[in-house]
């Protein structure tokens, strides 16, 4: 997995925010186009550079900067090489199409893990997927919840995911793997995240909490998809 | 008491806008106040539970300001976006561009009571609710009284005289005198003048709360009624209006033959501290007869006087008394158009202006609005239906919570 940390398009939205440049002007200026040229100011770059420090935990040395191009390789080159990384896997003994379409139902996550206790769609365009996931409440009534984006390429049997609001994450980055192997169809996950300072958890911390967690996940889809798999071939027989 | 006029002829007003309740754009708003159209209504912007306001006159509901560069939009608040807005119309108006004069000769000289309220509100939230590095660089400039001149300054290569009146809703009427000043001294040949208010927001409102002096009417008709029995305090409105000032042979050098009057008079006193001196009106009159000596006419050539009006029954008892003992009782016709739109604070006296000049153009004062039937009590005739009469010279008073007294005189041009 080679994903930026921090993509383009996400770091363009926090620029907009920040400085007012309409998106249709971030979109079709060229990556070299100045800064002052798309009329920011140093108040306006000032802004940007606070903003991503404070979302991504991150500090930056813009000095002699010109264009925002540089300031998005910048945070992704201090970021890329604080990433953790977990990877986890199971086989599910369905059929492809019924693994890939019940996997990626997002709206029906609550009922295939145990870990959700809703998935609300906030926005769908084309196999791109915007939603809030919110973890069932812990002891003390404390509610996790979180807005994520999904593409799902079906012909690469790739699913590539980020958290947008990264909450105690600098960020999370998702990749999901299919692919039909002997005994049924692999599905890995590969999840390369950091967590920032100020958060209750640090990186050795979290990954061992989702690879905890994921092992637990996993097994329970397998189980639900393979039941439907079978319940599907009880009635075609 | 300086100079009035230039060697190249009085200063004369070449430009005008208007950003009100209920309309805006100068033409639009004229029509709306001749109608006495209310602009007034139940306040959309924020939740009012806990405050003793409900009404007020708000430019536009849903909060957005159609034609502001969003680039401008993320630097400046709402005030400042009004004033840019009028700046574009009173150019326009004018046909002040960018080339002709020289940059050091444009002057822009605003007033502002309040600065940028709703700005300044977000960035403390997020100073107390995230912390100091979650305040946005911009809050350095946005908030201050002087961001409207400087960002107006910056907009049209505006480098001449650059000042900022605070004086509550006196301060509109003395941006405009500074204006003229910076003309007659020859310091600017142009200068874009007036003032703009945003003063519908949270901490805006807790603010004005203080002074006592706001209705809690509900009904947006009834609300602000000047000069009535009934009145109870006044409404507060947002928008304001800028004017282009400049001397009469530099308007007809760039081919402007008929400008809209004169700015002929003005004058600007302040109350003694409570108990210092005496109490009442007499730093109003004061501020009146001045400004008709500056204007060098008498009380008798004064057509129509626009009022502070500021329904409370103490202060429109002492701007009555004020008016009687200057014209007479009953003895020159007094309106009040902010009646139907609210107090705009900074924003309010310059809008009277605007008013003034056009009732000048087109022979007609302008009413109160039909809902305010003046205590008969008070001695003045209060027009409350528009009145077609021969117009002339006209007379803006605005006071200024805090002590302020100003008074403007304008005049038609034969």
């Amino acid at each position: 997995m080679t994903d930026d940390p921090l993509t383009y398009e996400d770091f363009l939205a926090i620029v907009q925010r920040c400085t007012g440049v309409p998106a249709d002007v971030l979109g079709t200026e060229g990556p070299d186009t100045t800064i002052e040229d798309m009329g920011v100011d140093s108040l306006g770059l000032l802004g940007v550079v606070t903003e991503v420090e404070n979302r991504y935990d991150v500090r930056l040395e813009t000095e002699g900067v010109t264009c925002f191009s540089e300031i998005h390789a910048l945070i992704n080159e201090q970021l890329a090489p604080a990433a953790a990384r977990t990877e986890n896997s199971v086989v599910i003994d369905a059929p492809l199409r019924l693994v890939w379409d019940m996997t990626n139902d997002v709206a029906k996550w609550p009922g295939l893990f145990t870990e959700y206790a809703s998935a609300e769609i906030l926005h769908r365009s084309g196999d791109t997927v915007r939603f809030r996931l919110s973890l069932h409440p812990e002891p003390d009534g404390k509610v996790w919840s979180w807005v994520s984006e999904r593409v799902a390429d079906r012909s690469a049997l790739t699913v590539r995911a980020h958290r947008v609001e990264p909450g105690p994450f600098a960020f999370m980055n998702i990749r999901w793997y299919y692919r039909q192997v002997d005994g049924g169809v692999e599905m890995r996950w590969v999840q390369e995240f950091h967590m920032r300072r100020d958060a209750p958890i640090d990186d050795a911390g979290m990954t061992e909490r989702i690879n905890t967690n994921s092992a637990a996940q996993l097994a329970v889809i397998k189980e639900r998809v393979e039941a439907e798999a079978r319940s599907a071939a009880a009635v075609t027989r | 008491m300086g100079d009035t006029t230039t060697a190249r002829g009085p200063v004369v007003v070449t430009g005008l806008s208007a950003i009100a309740p209920g309309g805006s754009g100068a033409e639009e708003f004229w029509r709306l106040v001749l109608d006495g159209g209310c602009g007034l209504g139940p306040v959309t912007h924020f939740g009012t539970d806990g405050f003793p306001v409900h009404v007020a006159g708000e430019v536009h509901a849903d909060g957005t300001l159609p034609g502001i560069d969003p680039r401008l939009a993320v630097q400046t608040d709402r005030w400042t976006q009004f004033a840019l807005l009028a700046g574009e119309e009173a150019l326009a108006d004018a046909r002040v561009g960018p080339e002709g004069t020289a940059p050091y000769g444009l002057g822009v000289i605003t007033a502002s009571s309040s600065g940028g309220n709703a700005f300044g509100q977000r960035e403390i939230q997020a100073l107390w609710s995230k912390g100091p590095r979650h305040v946005g660089p911009y809050q350095s400039i946005a908030w201050f009284y002087a961001a409207t001149t400087g960002q107006l300054s910056i907009r049209h290569g505006m480098r001449g005289p650059c000042h900022v009146a605070v004086a509550e809703q006196a301060g509109g009427l003395d941006a405009i005198a500074q204006a003229r000043r910076a003309v007659v001294t020859g310091d600017a040949e142009v200068v874009l003048t007036g003032g703009t208010e945003a003063p519908l927001s949270p901490y805006a409102l807790a603010c004005q709360t203080t002074s006592g002096r706001l209705s809690a009417g509900t009904d947006p008709e009834r609300a602000y009624t000047p000069f009535d029995a009934g009145a109870a305090g006044h409404v507060p409105g947002e928008g304001g209006a800028l004017l282009v000032v400049e001397s009469r042979d530099a308007a007809r050098r760039r081919g402007v033959d008929r400008p809209y009057g004169e700015i002929a008079g003005h004058a600007a006193t302040f109350d003694p501290a409570p108990g210092a001196g005496p109490a009442g009106h007499d730093s109003l009159r004061r501020a009146v007869e001045l400004a008709l000596a500056d204007a060098r006419v008498d009380a008798s050539d004064i057509d129509m006087v626009f009022a502070d009006a500021a329904a409370t029954p103490e202060l429109d008892r002492a701007e009555a008394a004020c008016l009687a003992e200057v014209f007479g009782a009953g003895g020159v016709p007094v309106t009040a158009p902010k009646a139907r739109y609210g107090r705009l604070y900074a924003g309010g006296a310059p809008l009277d202006v605007v008013t003034a000049l056009l009732a000048l153009r087109d022979q007609v004062i302008p009413p109160t609005g039909p809902h305010v039937r003046a205590d008969p009590a008070l001695g003045i005739d209060l027009v409350t239906r528009p009145r077609e009469t021969p117009l002339h010279t006209a007379l803006v008073i605005a006071r200024g919570y805090g002590g302020f007294n100003s008074a403007l005189v304008v005049r038609g041009l034969t």
